[in-house]
Protein backbone atom coordinates (compact mmCIF):
# COMPACT_ATOMS: atom_id res chain seq x y z
CA UNK A 1 0.00 0.00 0.00
CA UNK A 2 1.66 3.20 -1.17
CA UNK A 3 0.66 6.08 1.02
CA UNK A 4 3.07 8.65 -0.43
CA UNK A 5 0.72 10.01 -3.13
CA UNK A 6 -2.06 10.74 -0.63
CA UNK A 7 0.34 12.31 1.84
CA UNK A 8 1.68 14.44 -0.99
CA UNK A 9 -1.89 15.39 -1.85
CA UNK A 10 -2.43 16.45 1.77
CA UNK A 11 0.83 18.35 1.82
CA UNK A 12 0.03 20.24 -1.38
CA UNK A 13 -3.46 21.03 -0.20
CA UNK A 14 -2.75 22.25 3.30
CA UNK A 15 0.73 23.79 3.19
CA UNK A 16 -0.65 27.27 2.55
CA UNK A 17 -2.91 27.02 5.58
CA UNK A 18 0.09 26.39 7.83
CA UNK A 19 2.26 29.02 6.16
CA UNK A 20 -0.28 31.83 6.00
CA UNK A 21 -2.59 31.18 8.96
CA UNK A 22 -1.03 28.92 11.60
CA UNK A 23 2.50 30.25 11.59
CA UNK A 24 1.49 33.95 11.71
CA UNK A 25 -1.04 33.22 14.48
CA UNK A 26 1.51 31.57 16.76
CA UNK A 27 4.21 34.17 15.95
CA UNK A 28 1.87 37.08 16.71
CA UNK A 29 0.54 35.36 19.84
CA UNK A 30 4.11 34.67 20.99
CA UNK A 31 5.16 38.27 20.44
CA UNK A 32 2.07 39.60 22.24
CA UNK A 33 2.63 37.21 25.12
CA UNK A 34 6.29 38.17 25.35
CA UNK A 35 5.66 41.91 25.24
CA UNK A 36 2.54 42.01 27.35
CA UNK A 37 0.87 39.32 29.39
CA UNK A 38 -2.55 38.97 27.84
CA UNK A 39 -4.87 36.91 30.06
CA UNK A 40 -6.90 35.02 27.44
CA UNK A 41 -4.11 34.28 25.00
CA UNK A 42 -3.54 30.65 26.00
CA UNK A 43 -7.27 29.85 25.85
CA UNK A 44 -7.46 31.67 22.49
CA UNK A 45 -4.58 29.49 21.26
CA UNK A 46 -6.37 26.34 22.43
CA UNK A 47 -9.57 27.53 20.69
CA UNK A 48 -7.58 28.26 17.53
CA UNK A 49 -6.02 24.79 17.56
CA UNK A 50 -9.41 23.13 18.05
CA UNK A 51 -11.32 25.30 15.59
CA UNK A 52 -8.53 25.04 12.98
CA UNK A 53 -8.46 21.26 13.28
CA UNK A 54 -12.24 21.17 13.09
CA UNK A 55 -12.21 23.18 9.84
CA UNK A 56 -9.53 20.93 8.35
CA UNK A 57 -11.50 17.85 9.35
CA UNK A 58 -14.58 19.22 7.62
CA UNK A 59 -12.63 20.03 4.47
CA UNK A 60 -10.89 16.66 4.57
CA UNK A 61 -13.98 14.53 4.10
CA UNK A 62 -16.25 17.09 2.52
CA UNK A 63 -13.97 18.07 -0.36
CA UNK A 64 -10.55 16.48 -0.37
CA UNK A 65 -11.83 12.94 -0.09
CA UNK A 66 -14.04 13.44 -3.14
CA UNK A 67 -11.22 14.96 -5.18
CA UNK A 68 -8.96 12.05 -4.34
CA UNK A 69 -11.64 9.42 -4.78
CA UNK A 70 -12.20 10.61 -8.35
CA UNK A 71 -8.62 9.96 -9.37
CA UNK A 72 -7.84 6.95 -7.19
CA UNK A 73 -10.98 5.17 -6.04
CA UNK A 74 -11.55 2.38 -3.55
CA UNK A 75 -8.37 2.15 -1.65
CA UNK A 76 -7.92 2.77 2.04
CA UNK A 77 -4.84 4.91 1.67
CA UNK A 78 -6.85 8.10 2.01
CA UNK A 79 -8.24 6.96 5.34
CA UNK A 80 -4.80 6.02 6.65
CA UNK A 81 -3.25 9.18 5.31
CA UNK A 82 -6.02 11.17 6.96
CA UNK A 83 -5.15 9.68 10.36
CA UNK A 84 -1.46 10.39 9.79
CA UNK A 85 -2.26 13.92 8.69
CA UNK A 86 -4.45 14.58 11.74
CA UNK A 87 -1.51 13.52 13.93
CA UNK A 88 0.85 15.79 11.99
CA UNK A 89 -1.62 18.65 12.33
CA UNK A 90 -1.95 18.01 16.06
CA UNK A 91 1.84 17.94 16.39
CA UNK A 92 2.16 21.29 14.61
CA UNK A 93 -0.52 22.79 16.87
CA UNK A 94 1.23 21.35 19.93
CA UNK A 95 4.56 22.81 18.84
CA UNK A 96 2.83 26.18 18.45
CA UNK A 97 1.29 25.80 21.90
CA UNK A 98 4.64 24.69 23.32
CA UNK A 99 6.27 27.87 22.08
CA UNK A 100 3.56 29.91 23.83
CA UNK A 101 4.00 27.87 27.02
CA UNK A 102 7.75 28.44 26.92
CA UNK A 103 7.23 32.19 26.58
CA UNK A 104 4.55 32.22 29.29
CA UNK A 105 6.64 30.14 31.68
CA UNK A 106 6.29 26.45 32.47
CA UNK A 107 3.81 25.67 35.23
CA UNK A 108 2.07 22.30 35.90
CA UNK A 109 -1.14 23.57 34.26
CA UNK A 110 0.75 24.94 31.29
CA UNK A 111 2.61 21.65 30.85
CA UNK A 112 -0.70 19.77 30.86
CA UNK A 113 -2.02 22.04 28.11
CA UNK A 114 0.37 20.44 25.62
CA UNK A 115 -1.11 16.90 25.57
CA UNK A 116 -4.59 18.44 25.81
CA UNK A 117 -4.02 20.52 22.69
CA UNK A 118 -2.56 17.49 20.92
CA UNK A 119 -5.50 15.23 21.71
CA UNK A 120 -8.12 17.96 21.32
CA UNK A 121 -6.79 18.71 17.81
CA UNK A 122 -7.03 15.05 16.84
CA UNK A 123 -10.49 14.75 18.36
CA UNK A 124 -11.91 17.86 16.70
CA UNK A 125 -10.38 16.78 13.37
CA UNK A 126 -11.86 13.28 13.60
CA UNK A 127 -15.21 14.54 14.85
CA UNK A 128 -15.45 17.08 12.01
CA UNK A 129 -14.45 14.40 9.48
CA UNK A 130 -17.20 12.13 10.74
CA UNK A 131 -19.65 15.03 10.69
CA UNK A 132 -18.70 15.85 7.07
CA UNK A 133 -19.11 12.22 6.03
CA UNK A 134 -22.51 11.86 7.66
CA UNK A 135 -23.95 15.24 6.65
CA UNK A 136 -22.60 15.32 3.12
CA UNK A 137 -25.24 17.71 1.88
CA UNK A 138 -24.43 20.54 4.27
CA UNK A 139 -22.06 22.88 2.48
CA UNK A 140 -18.98 24.17 4.27
CA UNK A 141 -19.62 27.90 3.56
CA UNK A 142 -23.12 27.60 5.05
CA UNK A 143 -21.69 25.93 8.12
CA UNK A 144 -19.04 28.59 8.59
CA UNK A 145 -21.52 31.40 8.07
CA UNK A 146 -23.64 29.73 10.76
CA UNK A 147 -20.70 29.56 13.16
CA UNK A 148 -19.77 33.22 12.49
CA UNK A 149 -23.37 34.34 13.04
CA UNK A 150 -23.42 32.34 16.27
CA UNK A 151 -20.20 33.95 17.47
CA UNK A 152 -21.53 37.44 16.63
CA UNK A 153 -24.75 36.73 18.49
CA UNK A 154 -22.82 35.54 21.52
CA UNK A 155 -20.66 38.65 21.32
CA UNK A 156 -23.65 40.95 21.04
CA UNK A 157 -25.43 39.32 23.93
CA UNK A 158 -24.10 41.61 26.64
CA UNK A 159 -20.53 40.49 27.21
CA UNK A 160 -21.28 36.78 27.37
CA UNK A 161 -18.41 36.13 24.99
CA UNK A 162 -15.96 37.31 27.65
CA UNK A 163 -17.73 35.07 30.15
CA UNK A 164 -17.28 32.08 27.85
CA UNK A 165 -13.59 32.85 27.37
CA UNK A 166 -13.31 33.28 31.14
CA UNK A 167 -14.96 29.92 31.67
CA UNK A 168 -12.56 28.27 29.18
CA UNK A 169 -9.67 30.00 30.84
CA UNK A 170 -10.79 28.85 34.29
CA UNK A 171 -11.22 25.27 33.12
CA UNK A 172 -7.77 25.34 31.54
CA UNK A 173 -6.33 26.47 34.84
CA UNK A 174 -7.71 23.45 36.68
CA UNK A 175 -5.24 20.61 36.27
CA UNK A 176 -7.86 18.05 37.32
CA UNK A 177 -10.20 19.01 34.47
CA UNK A 178 -7.32 18.76 32.04
CA UNK A 179 -6.33 15.34 33.36
CA UNK A 180 -9.88 14.02 33.03
CA UNK A 181 -10.19 15.35 29.51
CA UNK A 182 -7.14 13.43 28.24
CA UNK A 183 -8.65 9.88 28.17
CA UNK A 184 -11.99 11.30 27.03
CA UNK A 185 -10.39 13.02 24.05
CA UNK A 186 -8.34 9.96 23.20
CA UNK A 187 -11.33 7.63 23.43
CA UNK A 188 -13.49 10.04 21.45
CA UNK A 189 -10.91 10.24 18.67
CA UNK A 190 -10.60 6.47 18.43
CA UNK A 191 -14.40 6.07 18.25
CA UNK A 192 -14.69 8.80 15.60
CA UNK A 193 -11.98 7.23 13.43
CA UNK A 194 -13.60 3.81 13.76
CA UNK A 195 -16.96 5.25 12.74
CA UNK A 196 -15.31 7.02 9.78
CA UNK A 197 -13.85 3.68 8.71
CA UNK A 198 -17.28 2.04 8.86
CA UNK A 199 -18.92 4.90 6.97
CA UNK A 200 -16.08 4.77 4.46
CA UNK A 201 -16.85 1.09 3.79
CA UNK A 202 -20.55 1.83 3.36
CA UNK A 203 -19.87 4.67 0.91
CA UNK A 204 -17.61 2.43 -1.19
CA UNK A 205 -20.50 0.03 -1.68
CA UNK B 1 -1.17 -6.52 -21.71
CA UNK B 2 -4.47 -5.26 -20.30
CA UNK B 3 -7.76 -6.95 -20.89
CA UNK B 4 -10.79 -5.73 -19.04
CA UNK B 5 -13.49 -8.35 -18.75
CA UNK B 6 -16.97 -7.42 -17.57
CA UNK B 7 -19.11 -10.30 -16.41
CA UNK B 8 -22.85 -9.82 -15.90
CA UNK B 9 -22.58 -6.41 -14.32
CA UNK B 10 -25.77 -5.19 -12.70
CA UNK B 11 -26.33 -1.99 -10.79
CA UNK B 12 -29.60 -0.63 -9.50
CA UNK B 13 -30.89 2.18 -7.37
CA UNK B 14 -34.10 2.04 -5.34
CA UNK B 15 -36.39 2.54 -8.35
CA UNK B 16 -34.21 2.11 -11.40
CA UNK B 17 -32.11 -0.55 -13.04
CA UNK B 18 -28.99 1.37 -14.09
CA UNK B 19 -26.97 -1.47 -15.59
CA UNK B 20 -28.56 -4.68 -16.70
CA UNK B 21 -26.38 -7.79 -17.10
CA UNK B 22 -23.58 -6.03 -18.94
CA UNK B 23 -20.94 -8.42 -20.25
CA UNK B 24 -18.14 -7.42 -22.57
CA UNK B 25 -14.40 -7.91 -23.07
CA UNK B 26 -12.36 -4.76 -23.66
CA UNK B 27 -9.29 -6.00 -25.49
CA UNK B 28 -5.73 -4.75 -25.27
CA UNK B 29 -4.72 -1.63 -27.20
CA UNK B 30 -8.13 -1.04 -28.73
CA UNK B 31 -10.07 2.20 -28.69
CA UNK B 32 -13.74 1.90 -27.77
CA UNK B 33 -16.50 4.46 -27.97
CA UNK B 34 -19.54 4.15 -25.74
CA UNK B 35 -22.76 5.70 -26.92
CA UNK B 36 -25.84 6.14 -24.81
CA UNK B 37 -28.53 8.58 -23.82
CA UNK B 38 -28.28 10.64 -20.65
CA UNK B 39 -29.90 8.04 -18.42
CA UNK B 40 -28.67 5.01 -20.27
CA UNK B 41 -26.36 3.95 -17.43
CA UNK B 42 -23.27 4.80 -19.44
CA UNK B 43 -21.71 6.99 -16.75
CA UNK B 44 -22.42 4.38 -14.08
CA UNK B 45 -20.87 1.71 -16.28
CA UNK B 46 -17.72 3.79 -16.72
CA UNK B 47 -17.61 4.33 -12.95
CA UNK B 48 -17.80 0.58 -12.40
CA UNK B 49 -15.07 -0.04 -14.97
CA UNK B 50 -12.93 2.48 -13.11
CA UNK B 51 -13.73 0.85 -9.73
CA UNK B 52 -15.30 4.05 -8.46
CA UNK B 53 -18.50 2.26 -7.59
CA UNK B 54 -19.15 -1.40 -7.07
CA UNK B 55 -21.73 -3.35 -9.04
CA UNK B 56 -24.57 -5.02 -7.17
CA UNK B 57 -23.69 -8.21 -8.94
CA UNK B 58 -21.15 -9.28 -11.51
CA UNK B 59 -17.41 -8.82 -11.65
CA UNK B 60 -14.84 -6.74 -13.50
CA UNK B 61 -11.59 -8.60 -14.19
CA UNK B 62 -8.41 -6.85 -15.19
CA UNK B 63 -5.90 -9.33 -16.58
CA UNK B 64 -7.50 -12.15 -14.68
CA UNK B 65 -7.61 -10.37 -11.33
CA UNK B 66 -10.70 -8.93 -9.76
CA UNK B 67 -10.51 -5.16 -10.15
CA UNK B 68 -12.36 -4.08 -7.02
CA UNK B 69 -10.45 -6.39 -4.73
CA UNK B 70 -7.05 -5.50 -6.07
CA UNK B 71 -5.81 -2.01 -5.37
CA UNK B 72 -2.56 -2.55 -7.27
CA UNK B 73 -4.50 -3.07 -10.48
CA UNK B 74 -6.00 0.38 -10.15
CA UNK B 75 -2.64 1.98 -10.90
CA UNK B 76 -3.11 0.68 -14.40
CA UNK B 77 -6.41 2.41 -14.81
CA UNK B 78 -7.15 6.10 -15.19
CA UNK B 79 -10.68 7.48 -15.32
CA UNK B 80 -11.32 11.06 -16.32
CA UNK B 81 -14.94 11.77 -15.49
CA UNK B 82 -17.05 14.89 -15.74
CA UNK B 83 -16.59 15.28 -11.98
CA UNK B 84 -12.80 15.07 -11.96
CA UNK B 85 -11.58 18.15 -10.12
CA UNK B 86 -8.90 19.35 -7.73
CA UNK B 87 -8.61 21.80 -4.84
CA UNK B 88 -8.90 25.36 -6.17
CA UNK B 89 -5.53 26.53 -4.93
CA UNK B 90 -3.49 23.67 -6.43
CA UNK B 91 -1.24 24.76 -9.27
CA UNK B 92 -1.17 22.83 -12.51
CA UNK B 93 2.41 21.75 -11.85
CA UNK B 94 1.39 20.45 -8.41
CA UNK B 95 -1.42 18.46 -10.02
CA UNK B 96 1.09 16.98 -12.47
CA UNK B 97 3.40 16.12 -9.56
CA UNK B 98 0.54 14.39 -7.78
CA UNK B 99 -0.38 12.42 -10.89
CA UNK B 100 3.25 11.37 -11.31
CA UNK B 101 3.06 9.77 -7.88
CA UNK B 102 -0.19 8.00 -8.70
CA UNK B 103 0.70 6.67 -12.14
CA UNK B 104 4.00 4.86 -12.59
CA UNK B 105 4.16 5.56 -16.34
CA UNK B 106 3.24 9.26 -16.00
CA UNK B 107 4.71 11.31 -18.86
CA UNK B 108 5.54 14.68 -17.36
CA UNK B 109 7.19 16.14 -20.45
CA UNK B 110 4.14 15.26 -22.52
CA UNK B 111 1.81 16.78 -19.93
CA UNK B 112 3.72 20.07 -20.08
CA UNK B 113 3.88 19.91 -23.87
CA UNK B 114 0.12 19.54 -24.09
CA UNK B 115 -0.59 22.19 -21.48
CA UNK B 116 1.60 24.59 -23.43
CA UNK B 117 -0.26 23.73 -26.64
CA UNK B 118 -3.61 24.42 -24.98
CA UNK B 119 -2.30 27.61 -23.32
CA UNK B 120 -2.43 26.38 -19.74
CA UNK B 121 0.24 28.02 -17.61
CA UNK B 122 1.94 25.62 -15.24
CA UNK B 123 1.86 28.12 -12.37
CA UNK B 124 -1.86 28.77 -12.81
CA UNK B 125 -4.09 27.54 -10.00
CA UNK B 126 -6.90 25.12 -10.73
CA UNK B 127 -9.53 27.51 -9.39
CA UNK B 128 -8.57 30.17 -11.91
CA UNK B 129 -9.02 27.94 -14.92
CA UNK B 130 -12.10 28.43 -17.05
CA UNK B 131 -14.54 25.54 -17.36
CA UNK B 132 -13.21 24.37 -20.76
CA UNK B 133 -9.62 24.68 -19.50
CA UNK B 134 -10.47 22.43 -16.59
CA UNK B 135 -11.86 19.86 -19.00
CA UNK B 136 -8.84 20.00 -21.27
CA UNK B 137 -6.58 19.69 -18.22
CA UNK B 138 -8.47 16.53 -17.24
CA UNK B 139 -7.98 15.23 -20.76
CA UNK B 140 -4.24 15.96 -20.56
CA UNK B 141 -4.06 14.07 -17.27
CA UNK B 142 -5.74 11.08 -18.86
CA UNK B 143 -3.33 11.02 -21.79
CA UNK B 144 -0.16 11.71 -19.82
CA UNK B 145 -1.05 9.08 -17.22
CA UNK B 146 -0.27 6.45 -19.85
CA UNK B 147 -2.36 4.08 -17.79
CA UNK B 148 -2.92 0.73 -19.50
CA UNK B 149 -6.62 1.45 -19.54
CA UNK B 150 -7.67 5.05 -19.84
CA UNK B 151 -11.34 5.93 -19.62
CA UNK B 152 -12.67 9.30 -20.73
CA UNK B 153 -16.16 10.20 -19.59
CA UNK B 154 -18.42 12.41 -21.61
CA UNK B 155 -16.85 15.61 -20.21
CA UNK B 156 -14.78 16.06 -23.38
CA UNK B 157 -18.03 16.66 -25.28
CA UNK B 158 -18.25 20.05 -23.59
CA UNK B 159 -15.09 21.28 -25.30
CA UNK B 160 -15.44 23.48 -28.34
CA UNK B 161 -15.15 21.84 -31.75
CA UNK B 162 -11.59 22.97 -32.53
CA UNK B 163 -10.16 22.05 -29.12
CA UNK B 164 -11.89 18.69 -29.30
CA UNK B 165 -10.45 18.08 -32.74
CA UNK B 166 -6.94 19.00 -31.57
CA UNK B 167 -7.26 16.91 -28.45
CA UNK B 168 -8.33 13.79 -30.33
CA UNK B 169 -5.45 14.33 -32.75
CA UNK B 170 -3.19 14.08 -29.73
CA UNK B 171 -5.09 11.01 -28.56
CA UNK B 172 -4.41 9.36 -31.91
CA UNK B 173 -0.71 10.23 -32.06
CA UNK B 174 -0.12 9.28 -28.42
CA UNK B 175 -1.97 6.01 -28.87
CA UNK B 176 0.16 5.20 -31.89
CA UNK B 177 3.30 5.82 -29.86
CA UNK B 178 2.09 4.13 -26.67
CA UNK B 179 -0.68 1.69 -27.58
CA UNK B 180 -3.15 1.03 -24.78
CA UNK B 181 -6.85 0.54 -24.24
CA UNK B 182 -8.95 3.67 -24.41
CA UNK B 183 -12.64 3.77 -23.57
CA UNK B 184 -14.34 6.99 -24.57
CA UNK B 185 -17.88 7.92 -23.58
CA UNK B 186 -18.97 10.41 -26.19
CA UNK B 187 -21.94 11.67 -28.14
CA UNK B 188 -19.81 12.99 -31.00
CA UNK B 189 -18.57 9.62 -32.17
CA UNK B 190 -18.51 10.63 -35.85
CA UNK B 191 -15.72 13.09 -35.08
CA UNK B 192 -13.49 10.32 -33.81
CA UNK B 193 -14.52 7.45 -36.06
CA UNK B 194 -11.08 7.44 -37.66
CA UNK B 195 -9.38 6.56 -34.38
CA UNK B 196 -11.84 4.15 -32.77
CA UNK B 197 -11.99 0.42 -33.30
CA UNK B 198 -15.32 -0.49 -31.79
CA UNK B 199 -18.55 1.22 -30.90
CA UNK B 200 -20.81 0.05 -28.08
CA UNK B 201 -24.45 1.10 -28.02
CA UNK B 202 -26.04 1.20 -24.58
CA UNK B 203 -29.65 1.77 -23.67
CA UNK B 204 -31.38 1.34 -20.32
CA UNK B 205 -28.23 -0.15 -18.91
CA UNK B 206 -28.10 -2.84 -21.55
CA UNK B 207 -25.52 -3.31 -24.25
CA UNK B 208 -27.76 -3.67 -27.27
CA UNK B 209 -25.31 -3.52 -30.18
CA UNK B 210 -21.58 -3.56 -30.81
CA UNK B 211 -19.97 -2.80 -34.13
CA UNK B 212 -16.55 -2.13 -35.49
CA UNK B 213 -16.44 1.12 -37.43
CA UNK B 214 -15.89 -0.90 -40.58
CA UNK B 215 -18.99 -2.99 -39.90
CA UNK B 216 -21.10 0.16 -39.66
CA UNK B 217 -19.62 1.47 -42.88
CA UNK B 218 -20.31 -1.81 -44.65
CA UNK B 219 -23.70 -2.69 -43.21
CA UNK B 220 -25.56 0.61 -43.20
CA UNK B 221 -26.27 2.93 -46.08
CA UNK B 222 -28.04 6.25 -46.32
CA UNK B 223 -30.24 6.77 -49.37
CA UNK B 224 -31.61 10.19 -50.14
CA UNK B 225 -33.72 11.61 -52.91
CA UNK B 226 -37.19 12.86 -53.78
CA UNK B 227 -39.74 11.39 -51.39
CA UNK B 228 -42.13 9.82 -53.94
CA UNK B 229 -39.28 8.33 -56.00
CA UNK B 230 -37.37 6.90 -53.05
CA UNK B 231 -40.48 5.51 -51.36
CA UNK B 232 -41.29 3.45 -54.44
CA UNK B 233 -37.75 2.06 -54.61
CA UNK B 234 -37.27 0.87 -51.04
CA UNK B 235 -40.26 -1.41 -50.63
CA UNK B 236 -38.12 -4.54 -50.40
CA UNK B 237 -35.37 -3.03 -48.24
CA UNK B 238 -35.08 -3.16 -44.45
CA UNK B 239 -35.25 0.49 -43.44
CA UNK B 240 -34.16 1.27 -39.88
CA UNK B 241 -34.79 5.01 -39.97
CA UNK B 242 -36.15 7.76 -42.17
CA UNK B 243 -36.16 11.55 -42.21
CA UNK B 244 -38.26 13.68 -44.48
CA UNK B 245 -37.38 17.32 -45.00
CA UNK B 246 -39.20 19.45 -47.61
CA UNK B 247 -40.18 16.60 -49.96
CA UNK B 248 -36.70 15.15 -49.68
CA UNK B 249 -36.45 11.76 -48.03
CA UNK B 250 -33.41 10.18 -46.39
CA UNK B 251 -33.57 6.58 -45.27
CA UNK B 252 -31.06 4.33 -43.60
CA UNK B 253 -30.97 0.73 -44.76
CA UNK B 254 -29.38 -2.02 -42.77
CA UNK B 255 -27.58 -4.06 -45.37
CA UNK B 256 -24.95 -3.93 -48.07
CA UNK B 257 -26.41 -2.96 -51.40
CA UNK B 258 -25.89 -5.21 -54.38
CA UNK B 259 -24.43 -3.83 -57.62
CA UNK B 260 -27.76 -4.01 -59.46
CA UNK B 261 -29.46 -2.16 -56.60
CA UNK B 262 -26.82 0.55 -56.66
CA UNK B 263 -27.30 0.93 -60.40
CA UNK B 264 -31.06 1.17 -59.95
CA UNK B 265 -30.74 3.92 -57.31
CA UNK B 266 -28.24 5.85 -59.40
CA UNK B 267 -30.61 5.68 -62.35
CA UNK B 268 -33.28 7.44 -60.32
CA UNK B 269 -30.79 10.01 -58.95
CA UNK B 270 -30.84 8.61 -55.44
CA UNK B 271 -27.75 9.58 -53.49
CA UNK B 272 -26.03 6.70 -51.67
CA UNK B 273 -23.69 7.47 -48.81
CA UNK B 274 -22.17 5.91 -45.71
CA UNK B 275 -24.35 6.14 -42.63
CA UNK B 276 -22.85 8.21 -39.82
CA UNK B 277 -22.49 6.23 -36.57
CA UNK B 278 -24.55 8.76 -34.61
CA UNK B 279 -27.48 8.36 -37.02
CA UNK B 280 -27.27 4.57 -36.89
CA UNK B 281 -27.35 4.79 -33.10
CA UNK B 282 -30.38 7.09 -33.09
CA UNK B 283 -32.28 4.93 -35.60
CA UNK B 284 -31.56 1.73 -33.71
CA UNK B 285 -32.62 3.43 -30.50
CA UNK B 286 -35.88 4.57 -32.14
CA UNK B 287 -36.51 1.00 -33.28
CA UNK B 288 -36.03 -0.24 -29.73
CA UNK B 289 -38.46 2.38 -28.45
CA UNK B 290 -41.02 1.37 -31.07
CA UNK B 291 -40.66 -2.26 -30.06
CA UNK B 292 -41.11 -1.21 -26.44
CA UNK B 293 -37.72 -2.51 -25.38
Amino acid sequence: MNIVPVLSFHYNTYRRYYCFICLPFFIISGILLYLKKIPFLSSAAVCFAIFGSFSLGLYEYHKLYRYYHLIRPSDNTFYLSSIIFSTINATIMTIGMLSLVLIDGISPTNALLIPVVFLASIFSFSFASLFALIFKKIKIPELFIGIIVFVILVYLSDGKWTKILNAINRSLEISKTLLISLPLLFGGSVICFLLIFLKFKIIKK
Amino acid sequence: MSVLVCENLTKKTKNQLLINQFSYNFLDNHIYALLGKDNSGRDELLEILAAQIQPDSGTVWLDGEELNANIKMQKRLCYISKNTSFPRHLKIKSIFRLMSLLYPKWDNAYAFELSEYFNLKRSQTYGRLKENEKIILSGILGLASRANITIFGSSLDKLDLKTRYDFFNFVYSHHTRYPRTLIIGTDYVDEIESIIDKVLFIDKGKLFETFTVQQIKNSFRLLSGKTEVLKSLITDLKVIGAEERYNHLTVCVARTLRKDEIRKFQKYLIKISEAPIQKVFIYLLNLREKKGL
